[in-house]
């Protein structure tokens, strides 16, 4: 083909300059290691890359969050691990003051240790987190949640708990509901109370009892009544549904009264119409078994019948103690799953970072191999194109014609 | 007797004389563009008879003829003309593009800061420096929407100054192409070709071609009619009709221009015009730029929307009702130039996760509001106002629409240049709940509350509610909005009413009280705030997360830029090769000449040799009668 000396000129030109923005491009992707300076390089990755940014920006905010989850978690369950010695130290002195041979002086000074424990109690429910935010308070916990009034202990919290992101979709609570821990233990065995009507003057006694079958349980209370007139009598009234239940069954010391999937042994001598007391699913403070056991060891005792009441009360106040701490192991364990959930999410947010991060590596960080050989290539071309260009000047008629 | 060899040698100098000159002349254009290189036609002078045959009398000079053919000469306008709209297409789309930012640092990245900061302060409510942070990272948010849709905004502008600067340069070439109209029939009328004047017409067809498609016809008086889109005249003989930019009748914010021909202005379709800048300009303006901008708008309204009513929700630290977090941008609606109507519109927004990034049209027949998607072109059934499209509500505002009258409302299109930061101080950050659930005091049952959360705004969301259990399994409810039903069977998960949700631990007891009322705000409830920080992966804004959505727009305007700089890139070499061809035959090689040169160099010796022959001859002859 006959070709024009402009269109020659002008595609030599063209080589030169088009090689050498290439050559300036292949520069510059060398230079930040970038394979993507902007969006058309690779839509398709520049677009994956933007949303592992996001995640990756997603993953900081969880850390944030976990760190702060990972303190309060840690408090609480210290707290409560304080609060399980301290009810243990209770306890101790609760076994100690059931033996008969205390004085009423020697009575009155486990009272008052119990009294400084019980303090020591309200401190650890009301504890905060180092900044004045109360660890059992819900979500309204700034300031004391328990305070002291005549009639036990108030709680002003919120029954539910702070929850924080600590992962995508993933919530945890940073501590247990005050009202959860410390005010609603059950009573008893945890199913039924048993207990001494307040009027009764006899020493029958009741024990812890137990279920026996749990498909017979009513959720009724009841009482069993006693008639002594030559023999003792009992009947047992369901006073939920005012009804009798059975009659006239003679009573012995230390048989089992047993009914509606429920057992128990009453010992001793009831007065006519004295009753023991059956409670269904009823609930207490943690607080009330320390009070209950003060005001019993601090009542004066001069009868037999009182004795016996010093025992029930110290028997029910020893049970809801032990139901105490069923519940605040229960509540540590809680908090203990909830720290181990927390250091696997902090694991999976670490993969999921992890994977980001190749993930923004494979679509726009550059093959320097791949890289370096393309530049040097690319190199080469252009100086080849320079130096035909400038042989294919000189090629040119008027310089043989001289 | 030597007179014949005079003529001869005279004929042959004056020929060898004249394709010197033309040589000189093509080697001294070389360079000059449209330039097509000429050759002297020559042929033998007529000869003369005798009665021994006929006698050569030289050699005369037929015309000068310049290289051209007008196919090839077609072929490179329409080629260039292509080459220079995707040229021009491409450099707008990488201004758009580069809107977008690198992967580092973009409009991402703020979004992300700002659902960060509400994740980090949702684990941390009490925290001033959190709340703070919060506010900071949405007010960096929004100014980052405020750039790139004021980056659109200029985009725009441009283009439009794009489009008057080139409608400007075609008035000026057909202004120029009616001159040498008028030039070229008087040349021609004298019987010889124009060549120059001709090759420069063809040149200001050309650089005509560039900024858009024409098409031409040479007409038999030599002058050139050229015609734009389906056929409207830009020059007939020495005439040139005025083109201008001229927006769209219904919609003044699509881009387009007109002609103005005989005393009426036509305006000429975005579809009519093939190619060269101007349609380059306007494809980029009306079907690249629009739509991004409507795409930036939607999640930058989406994401106002649903965290204002998700704040509304909530409740600050002094008990007051969360405000709107940003300030939601006004209705941009666009009036058709013959409305007579005056009806301002407004839209409401219902539901953000059905959105489409789309413009609607408003048509009323006198009855009957019509609302068109202007995207796809999918038709509301024609009814009332207000009427609800695409999770939109639109209503008339004030003022009436007249029969026949047609409005273009752009909910997007402005939205992410006027998203603010409405809060002024992080007190004012709503991130509790007015409401509290709360076990009566008297209950014996071991359930407590586990949680109490407000999933969607209700009327009745503050009331006060009482559930009170009359079995471990049953519960009656009483209260304002809940129609107090009785007996409702409780499946130990949770409760809910009024748009909350209720959840116990534990099991309750026949005769516990659970109450759900209004109460103070509670110094580190974050209820809301995680309620808040978990819309960073809902999927609200037109079916995806924001982060997500704004992905997709890096993705598509990615896409369209590397499509338009390989367009650009393919017929720019398309273009170079026709205009290689057509120069192969038009083009001026100065080897070439260089040996014409020497060819006609030779011709003009040898025809001086013949004058100094005839010359001799004539001495001889002279001296014989010395």
């Amino acid at each position: 083909m006959r070709l024009a000396t402009a269109t020659i000129q002008r595609m030599q030109l063209d080589s030169v300059l088009n090689g050498q923005a290439e050559l300036v491009r292949r520069q510059a992707a060398l230079a930040s290691g970038n394979r993507i300076t902007k969006p058309s390089d690779d839509p398709l990755g520049a677009s994956q890359a933007r949303e592992a940014h996001s995640a990756i920006a997603a993953n900081a905010a969880f850390r944030t969050n976990q760190d702060t989850a990972r303190n309060r978690l840690g408090l609480a369950e210290s707290t409560l691990g304080s609060v399980v010695d301290n009810l243990q130290g209770i306890r101790e002195r609760l076994v100690q003051a059931g033996n008969g041979a205390l004085s009423a002086s020697e009575r009155k000074g486990i009272a008052a240790e119990l009294r400084q424990r019980y303090g020591e109690l309200i401190g650890l429910a009301n504890a905060d987190d180092g900044t004045g935010r109360a660890l059992f308070g819900g979500l309204s916990s700034n300031g004391k949640p328990f305070s002291t009034t005549t009639t036990g202990v108030a709680y002003h919290g919120d029954e539910a708990v702070e929850e924080v992101a600590v992962g995508p979709n993933s919530r945890l609570a940073t501590s247990a509901s005050g009202s959860d821990v410390f005010l609603r233990v059950p009573t008893g065995n945890g199913v039924f109370t048993t207990g001494r009507s307040p009027t009764s003057t006899g020493t029958a006694l009741a024990d812890l009892g137990r279920v026996t079958d749990a498909a017979q349980l009513t959720g009724n209370d009841y009482e069993i009544r006693f008639s002594v007139g030559g023999t003792t009598t009992y009947h047992i009234y369901d006073t939920t549904t005012h009804s009798t239940l059975v009659a006239g069954v003679p009573y012995q010391s230390g048989a089992a009264i047993a009914f509606a999937g429920m057992t128990f042994n009453v010992t001793g001598t009831p007065d006519h119409g004295d009753a023991m007391t059956v409670t269904s699913g009823a609930t207490a403070s943690m607080f009330d078994s320390v009070t209950q056991a003060i005001t019993a060891l601090e009542a004066t005792s001069t009868t037999a019948g009182d004795g016996a009441r010093f025992n029930q009360a110290l028997r029910n106040a020893t049970d809801l103690l032990d139901r105490s701490l069923e519940r605040v192991a229960d509540q540590r364990s809680q908090l203990g799953d909830r720290l181990a959930q927390l250091d696997s999410m902090g694991d999976f947010i670490d993969q999921r970072d992890l994977l980001q991060k190749a993930e923004i590596a494979r679509v726009e960080d550059i093959d320097f191999a791949e890289a370096i050989s393309a530049f040097t290539a690319q190199q080469t071309s252009v100086q080849a194109a320079l130096q035909s260009y400038a042989q294919v000047a000189r090629t040119n008629l008027f310089e043989y014609l001289r | 007797m030597s007179g014949g060899l005079f003529s001869v040698g005279g004929s042959a100098l004056g020929a060898a004389y004249m394709a010197l000159q033309t040589t000189s002349h093509n080697i001294a254009n070389v360079n000059t563009p449209g330039y097509s290189r000429q050759t002297v036609i020559q042929r033998a002078a007529s000869s003369q008879f005798s009665g021994a045959g006929s006698i050569g009398r030289g050699v005369e000079v037929a015309t000068v003829q310049r290289a051209y053919s007008d196919i090839m000469s077609a072929q490179a306008d329409q080629a260039t003309s292509v080459a220079a709209q995707f040229r021009s297409e491409a450099s707008l789309m990488s201004r758009l593009e580069s809107l977008f930012g690198d992967t580092e640092s973009n409009i991402n990245g703020t979004v992300d800061g700002f659902f960060g900061a509400l994740t980090t302060l949702a684990g941390n409510s009490g925290s001033s420096t959190a709340r703070s942070a919060v506010l900071s990272r949405a007010d960096l948010m929004a100014t980052e929407f405020n750039r790139v849709g004021q980056g659109l905004t200029d985009l725009a502008n441009r283009a439009s100054d794009e489009l008057t600067a080139s409608v400007t340069s075609v008035n000026q070439y057909t202004y120029q192409l009616a001159k040498l109209n008028d030039q070229i029939v008087l040349a021609t009328g004298r019987g010889q070709p124009p060549n120059d004047l001709l090759d420069q017409r063809d040149q200001l067809v050309r650089q005509l071609s560039q900024e858009m498609r024409v098409t031409t016809n040479v007409q038999p008086d030599g002058s050139l009619s050229v015609f734009a889109g389906n056929g409207q005249p830009l020059v007939v003989a020495g005439v040139a009709n005025k083109m201008l930019p001229m927006r769209d009748a219904q919609d003044p914010s699509r881009l387009g221009i007109a002609i103005t021909a005989y005393g009426e202005t036509t305006p000429i379709g975005q579809e009519l015009i093939a190619g060269g800048k101007i349609a380059g300009i306007l494809g980029f303006a009306n079907d690249k730029l629009n739509p991004a901008a409507n795409e930036l708008g939607k999640v930058a309204l989406s994401i106002a929307s649903q965290l204002n009513e998700r704040h509304a929700m909530g409740v600050t630290p002094s008990g007051q009702a969360g405000q709107p977090m940003f300030t939601t941008p006004p209705l941009l609606a666009s009036n058709a130039s013959t409305n007579t109507g005056n009806a301002v519109f407004a839209a409401t927004v219902e539901d953000t996760a059905a959105f489409v990034a789309s413009d609607y049209q408003v048509d009323f027949d006198g009855s009957n509001y019509t609302v068109t998607r202007l995207t796809d072109k999918t038709v509301n059934p024609a009814g009332g106002m207000p009427q609800s499209v695409d999770g939109l509500t639109f209503s008339i505002a004030s003022g009436s629409m007249a029969a026949g009258d047609v409005v273009t409302l752009k909910p997007f299109t402005a939205a992410a240049n006027d998203i603010r930061v409405n809060l002024s101080s992080p007190d004012k950050l709503a991130l509790g709940l007015p409401i509290q659930a709360k076990g009566a005091a008297g209950n014996s049952g071991i359930a407590t509350v586990a949680s109490l959360s407000v999933a969607s705004a209700d009327p009745n969301s503050t009331a006060s509610v009482t559930i009170r259990f009359t079995g471990p399994g049953t519960f009656d409810v009483t209260g304002a909005g809940t129609g107090n039903p009785v007996g409702v069977s409780f499946s130990a998960d949770s409760i809910s009413y009024n748009g909350w949700t209720l959840k116990l631990n534990g099991t309750p007891r026949a005769g516990d009280e659970f109450t759900v009322a209004a109460s103070a705000a509670q110094p580190n409830d974050n209820r809301n705030a995680l309620a808040l920080s978990d819309l960073t992966t809902t999927r609200f804004s037109g079916g995806r997360s924001p982060t997500k959505a704004l992905s997709e727009i890096v993705g598509r305007v990615g896409t369209e830029a590397a499509a338009a700089q390989g367009s650009a890139t393919a017929f720019g070499r398309v273009a170079t090769s026709v205009e290689a061809e057509e120069q192969s035959l038009e083009g001026v090689n100065l080897d070439e000449e260089a040996a014409r040169l020497v060819q006609q160099q030779q011709a003009y010796q040898a025809a001086a040799k013949i004058i100094q022959t005839a010359q001799s001859i004539f001495e001889e002859i002279l001296s014989i009668g010395r």
